[in-house]
């Protein structure tokens, strides 16, 4: 049996972000990802307690990552470059 | 403490779970702990100022975060700390693993070798191909190399093991060579522990537990196992061989509410470390993975129980290390100090270390090695010192590449990813892919409490702290 | 000021011609092909006279006379005559515990505790005379280069380590800086390439773990992160790496932070150097806003170590006496102070730990002395 979908707005959770989350979820909840126009729609395992919740939390760390990945990600992908040419002209 | 505005570098987090610990780690290795749960969105929203003060300071030392005139110096430490990382796990391989024969004298119920029985025929390596794996250690190996005879039970070929060691001598004398033999110790002689001792050998041997444990576990068809292995560490006591000596405990279900006792049990042997490990369902039937096997979660409720046990005896005054608890201590604290090659990101796979089977095939590690014996997998083969010493890596330069932590999926945001290593081989044996599905890998379930649990207790617990630090200082 | 364990100068008469380098009794090593110092010899009729010989000659072109016995240098030092001053003065001695050659005294820094501080006129000069001592002396023993900022002049730095190349000349370098110049990448490969072979270990400072801290007490903008950037291209380069701290009290909270810096970014330097404050020079003048008391740094000094443990950093003491710092700290306190500035009070005269311990700076007397307690 699963649970009613949880509404997620599209315009606020992009699929990458609702997947990434959805990854780390307990295999246990066996979630379903489906979606209609304006809402992603998610339903779990109903025998499974806290599945939403700990859904919930993925999602705002990921959204906590996504902002840190738009004041940095210039910077992340130059370090590991930067590490990359180093190696090959060391070696 | 500056005045000036602070910004972010680049970092990842991982709440620890059942705390409220957050740890952030940057691209250079340096860890940061913030303590209330509200810390991680003040760090990122650049809400700076309501974190305490000693906080950013102790941010803004390891790189995480930086004045604006910083920033692009900052920025070059962390790319400059990433490439010395990456070039040390790009060392030449360090670790060589030698099969001298499939023949064994135990039945381990978690043995992920297909063994063969003591008088089998055709299971042996022969010594007419040890000229060709000594030429093939010595063009791929660095300056220092471990080599590791491994098995089967390596013992029952001891001829072998002679020859290789008295031709190694010559042919990697340039070289500094340190031999391990990985032994049940049930066919130890006085000629082979003269030898081990003359030839100044280091022994790796397993202990599982008590008389109960031990013979549940490793069971032989010839004896009592526990009885004669006590009997032979004696021998090894009276040749002054117990500073050579170390030992595995290989933990299975039934050993789970235990933990306890299997540490005061290991303490007693007067012993001064156990290396305690779990065991991965590589191969086996479920019936069997219903009897002796765990989820990642089970075996760490065992060991964290296990390793407060060892934590209290060190504080009452004797040094008793755990061996898994320091190799992860060490992957926090040493970057490049540690060989154990599952954890290097990329892969040990082939850079780690080489192993040569019974039958003179060359596999990347002995992952690949098992995999192989119950696939058949052409790709996974290196070599053949049968044929040649020569080696081939175009299959495996994919399944490398595939590896590196920062790019994988489940591994690219992972908060351990400097302290961790990506297993493309056990993620292929029990995924079927190399890269496999993090959430339920039991590789990576492992990794991921081992290090939550590290981290806390050095946070939390001042005995944790002192004892590991005992462990680290050299 | 209290009179060292080592003299390392003597007072002369009669040299007011004779200033200049000269090698004492004879040379050192064989090597001919090198531009030969002048050479001083007893005279063996007459006490206390020297002659100065020209290379391969026996005949004396003059003499000086010595009020004082010199056997605290050996045959084979380099020394200096400064007939204006009436003096000889060791530069390179075989029983020192240290020799260090001095540059330039220009510094693009203004440390506010500097022993020695800058002066602004031109003495490129000491680069050729410090290549002669080097090449005269003609032993191998590691040999301290110091200034003011050696690096400053980077044509005369350059041409100074060639001088020494073109004789084959591979004497191991001590080279003290504050790492600046090697923020430009290409000083940093020409200078990794002039140096080959060479071993030469940096002593380079970092007072803080950031801009602000650091560059209050060195007095200069930018200094720390083209300090910082100058060490990680060395090391970059490959080259071995000392950082050296000096505690004062605007840093002495932040020394833990300042390891933890070291440790995140920096860890493949082969040595921390905590170093006590040498009170003299700026040291002496800015004390009272600078000093802390051995005895009140231990805390940190305790915090510092442990994390240097923690992640087998190699830490070491210098200048630190023994009565004065925890127990725990004994064995990272090195015997670190130059002979001849070191001395040790009357009291040291009764303690047990005597001979391990580093003593005190010349420097530290009166009310600059913290007084020392035996170990009995």
């Amino acid at each position: 049996m699963m649970t009613s979908p949880l509404k997620l707005k599209k315009n606020k959770y992009s699929e990458h972000l609702i997947r990434k989350s959805l990854y780390w979820l307990s295999k246990d909840c066996a979630w379903k990802f489906d979606e209609n126009d304006t809402y992603w729609l998610i339903s779990f395992n109903s025998e499974v307690d806290n599945c939403e919740q700990q859904l919930h939390k993925l999602l705002n760390d990921n959204i906590l990552r996504e902002e840190l990945d738009k004041q940095t990600n210039q910077v992340r992908y130059d370090i590991i470059l930067s590490a990359l040419k180093k190696v090959q002209s060391d070696s | 403490m500056t005045l000036e505005a602070t910004f972010n570098l680049p970092f990842l987090f991982r709440r620890i779970p059942k705390t409220n610990l957050t740890i952030t780690t940057g691209y250079n290795g340096a860890f940061c702990l913030l303590e209330e749960e509200s810390n991680i969105e003040d760090l990122i929203r650049n809400n700076h100022e309501r974190l305490p003060k000693e906080k950013i300071s102790e941010l803004e030392a390891k790189s995480l975060v930086s004045t604006q005139s910083e920033y692009a110096l900052k920025a070059s430490l962390h790319a400059s700390s990433l490439a010395t990382q990456i070039y040390r796990s790009l060392a030449k391989p360090s670790l060589f693993m030698i099969v001298p024969t499939l023949r064994c004298d135990h039945d381990c119920r978690y043995c992920q070798v297909s063994r063969a029985p003591i008088n089998a025929e055709g299971k042996d390596l022969s010594a007419k191909n040890i000229d060709n794996a000594l030429n093939l250690i010595e063009s791929t190996s660095d300056e220092e190399l471990k080599i590791e005879f491994q098995g089967g039970e390596p013992l029952l070929n001891f001829k072998f093991i002679k020859e290789f060691i008295s031709k190694a001598k010559v042919k990697l004398k340039e070289k500094n060579v340190s031999y391990v033999i990985c032994t049940t110790l049930t066919n130890l002689t006085n000629e082979i522990a003269d030898f081990i001792k003359d030839e100044n050998i280091q022994i790796s041997a397993s202990i599982d537990g008590d008389a109960n444990t031990h013979k549940y576990n490793r069971p032989s068809k010839y004896y009592d196992s526990y009885d004669l292995l006590q009997d032979k560490r004696r021998l090894l006591s009276e040749k002054n061989l117990d500073s050579h000596t170390s030992y595995i405990a290989t933990v299975t279900r039934p050993s789970l509410g235990n933990a306890q006792e299997l540490a005061e049990f290991f303490f007693s042997l007067s012993i001064d470390s156990i290396f305690i490990r779990p065991l991965t369902p590589l191969g086996f039937a479920s019936s069997t993975v219903r009897a002796i096997g765990y989820t990642a979660d089970e075996y760490m409720d065992f060991y964290k129980q296990f390793l407060k046990e060892i934590i209290r005896i060190n504080i009452q005054g004797t040094r008793f290390v755990d061996e898994m608890a320091l190799i992860h201590l060490n992957r926090i604290f040493r970057p490049g100090s540690t060989q154990y090659v599952d954890m290097k990101s990329p892969a040990g796979l082939v850079l780690g270390g080489l192993i040569i089977n019974y039958d003179g095939k060359v596999f990347g590690s002995d992952e690949s090695r098992m995999l192989w014996e119950m696939t058949h997998s052409k790709e996974l083969i290196i070599g053949d010192i049968t044929l040649s010493s020569d080696l081939d890596f175009t299959n495996l330069t994919k399944t490398l590449k595939d590896s590196f932590l920062f790019a994988l999926p489940g591994c690219s945001e992972c908060a351990y990813q400097p302290y961790c290593g990506a297993d493309p081989i056990h993620h292929l044996a029990t995924q079927g892919d190399p890269i496999g599905n993090k959430s339920d890998s039991f590789f990576c379930n492992f990794q991921t409490l081992m290090y939550d649990m590290i981290f806390t207790m050095w946070h939390n617990s001042n005995d944790a702290r002192k004892v590991f630090r005992t462990w680290l200082k050299l | 000021m209290a009179e060292a364990i080592r003299i390392d100068t003597a007072a002369i008469i009669d040299a007011q011609d004779w200033s200049g380098l000269y090698v004492l009794e004879k040379y050192n090593s064989a090597n001919t092909d090198i531009p030969l110092l002048p050479i001083l010899t007893k005279n063996p009729k007459k006490q206390n006279e020297y002659f100065i010989l020209q290379p391969f000659s026996s005949e004396a072109i003059g003499s000086i006379h010595t009020l004082e016995q010199l056997d605290h240098f050996s045959p084979g030092d380099i020394v200096y005559i400064d007939g204006h001053h009436g003096k000889i003065r060791g530069i390179l001695n075989a029983k020192a515990n240290a020799n260090t050659l001095l540059v330039t005294e220009q510094c693009d820094n203004f440390c506010k505790f500097c022993s020695q501080p800058p002066k602004t006129k031109n003495d490129v000069e000491l680069y050729e005379k410090a290549a002669l001592s080097i090449l005269n002396y003609g032993r191998n023993d590691l040999t301290g280069i110091s200034g003011g900022e050696p690096t400053l002049n980077k044509n005369a730095f350059r041409t100074f380590l060639q001088t020494l190349n073109s004789f084959n000349n591979t004497t191991p370098l001590h080279i003290l800086t504050n790492g600046r110049g090697f923020s430009e990448k290409k000083f940093c490969t020409d200078v990794t390439e002039t140096l080959g072979e060479r071993f030469c270990l940096w002593g380079i400072p970092i007072y803080g773990y950031e801009s602000q801290i650091h560059n209050y007490l060195v007095d200069a903008d930018n200094a720390f992160i083209e300090t910082v950037s100058g060490i990680r291209n060395l090391l970059g380069s490959g080259q071995a790496i000392e950082i050296r701290i000096v505690p004062v009290r605007d840093n002495l909270k932040s020394l833990p932070l300042i390891i933890d810096f070291i440790q995140s970014n920096l860890n493949q330097v082969t040595y921390v150097s905590i170093m006590n404050m040498e009170p003299k020079g700026l040291a002496r003048k800015n004390f009272n806003s600078l000093f802390v008391p051995q005895h009140d740094q231990n805390s940190a000094l305790l915090e510092a170590i442990e994390i240097a443990e923690t992640h087998s950093l190699k830490i070491r003491l210098f200048n630190y006496a023994l009565c004065q710092i925890d127990a725990y700290l004994h064995k990272y306190a090195c015997k670190s102070i130059s002979d001849w500035k070191n001395y040790y009070t009357d009291e040291c005269n009764a303690c047990t730990k005597k001979t391990e311990c580093g003593g005190m700076f010349t420097s530290a007397d009166g009310r600059f002395l913290e007084k020392p307690r035996a170990f009995i």
